[in-house]
């Protein structure tokens, strides 16, 4: 069918549709990043359950605790591939709504991110020759926490500010308090907040697409014949 | 109906110098890739309208279509191409030096 092109009447915008069209250029990236909030939701809290589960269940000492970590670890990278495309599928049989963010460009990217920024505060404890291990282990998660915080007041995300705010004080909490709190632990529950900023996120893009879908359905009543 | 952009004056890309493609141009410029449906909830715009304007978009090479089929069922996303991201800055230059705003 060929498009309807009636109204496709061309015109200059106002200086009024001009900051639309910026509002909607940023309500776009909040939505798009809202739209992976699934996906942050179910991968931190995969990897909280792995982690909390591994630090209260497996002693330290045991052989497996290492490749249970690691085994933790590789799962996520599943969680987060079939979450994400049952989740595209999913929208695409129903007729919702899709989108991708713009930047971080992807998941795994972000995540290697985080990993960049968990190693270099790791590497500079090491290089100023730090021997105290718990320190060495658990500040770059405070770290992490903090780059969650700063990223969410540059993009003025409420969510991602709390989640970076409340891991940053987790750990500091953590080594004033309970010094000798395990890693897996720490880990765990610091997986936690992330989680829960997911929670919103989704719960953010739920709403917009009920709104858009009842939008729609009123204006399509609106032009159904009268009886 | 054929569609003929005004001439370019001021230094304002006449094909994005228009109410509706801005609109779409910048929120395609805040993603990496959006349906056809998250467009339609976020420009405002009807079907016909945002079809027709897309259509433009992509005959000049601004945006890249890319038609799939998830469960069989028909998936229809667009990019902005580096081309358009291009013109899309330039824009927003050009329109800032009119406007005389800096941000």
């Amino acid at each position: 069918m060929a498009p309807n092109t009636q109204d496709a009447t061309e015109r200059a915008p106002t200086r009024g549709e001009a900051l639309e069209a910026r509002t909607a250029g940023r309500k776009a990236e909040h939505l798009a990043d809202a739209a992976d909030g699934i996906v942050l939701l179910s991968v931190m809290g995969y990897l909280a359950a792995v982690f909390l589960l591994i630090g209260a269940l497996v002693d330290a000492s045991a052989w497996y605790y290492m490749p249970a970590k690691i085994v933790g670890l590789l799962g996520m990278m599943l969680v987060f591939g079939v979450v994400r495309d049952e989740a595209r599928r999913k929208r695409a049989r129903l007729g919702l709504p899709d989108v991708r963010p713009k930047e971080p460009p992807t998941f795994p990217v972000r995540m290697y991110g985080y990993a960049l920024l968990y190693l270099g505060p790791l590497a500079l404890l090491a290089a100023l020759d730090v021997g105290n291990w718990e320190l060495r282990i658990k500040v770059p998660v405070g770290v992490l926490g903090l780059a969650a915080l700063a990223r969410g007041a540059w993009y003025r995300r409420w969510e991602d500010i709390a989640a970076g705010a409340a891991i940053a004080a987790l750990v500091t909490l953590a080594l004033l308090l309970a010094p000798g709190l395990a890693f897996t632990l720490l880990f765990g529950c610091a997986c936690v907040p992330a989680a829960l900023a997911g929670l919103v996120k989704h719960a953010r893009w739920r709403r917009w697409v009920r709104a858009v879908q009842t939008e729609t359905a009123g204006s399509a009543a609106g032009e159904a014949p009268q009886p | 109906m054929t569609l003929s952009p005004a001439p370019r004056r001021n230094g304002l890309n006449p094909l994005i110098h228009e109410a509706s493609r801005l609109l779409i141009v910048s929120v395609l410029a805040e993603c990496e890739t959006a349906d056809f449906n998250f467009l339609l909830g976020t420009t405002g715009l009807t079907r016909g309208n945002l079809s027709a304007h897309m259509a433009r978009l992509v005959s000049a090479g601004y945006v890249c279509e890319s038609k799939t089929f998830l469960d069989r069922k028909p998936h229809t996303e667009y990019r902005l191409s580096p081309a358009g991201r291009k013109a899309f800055n330039q824009y927003l230059k050009s329109w800032r030096r009119l406007t005389g705003k800096s941000s």
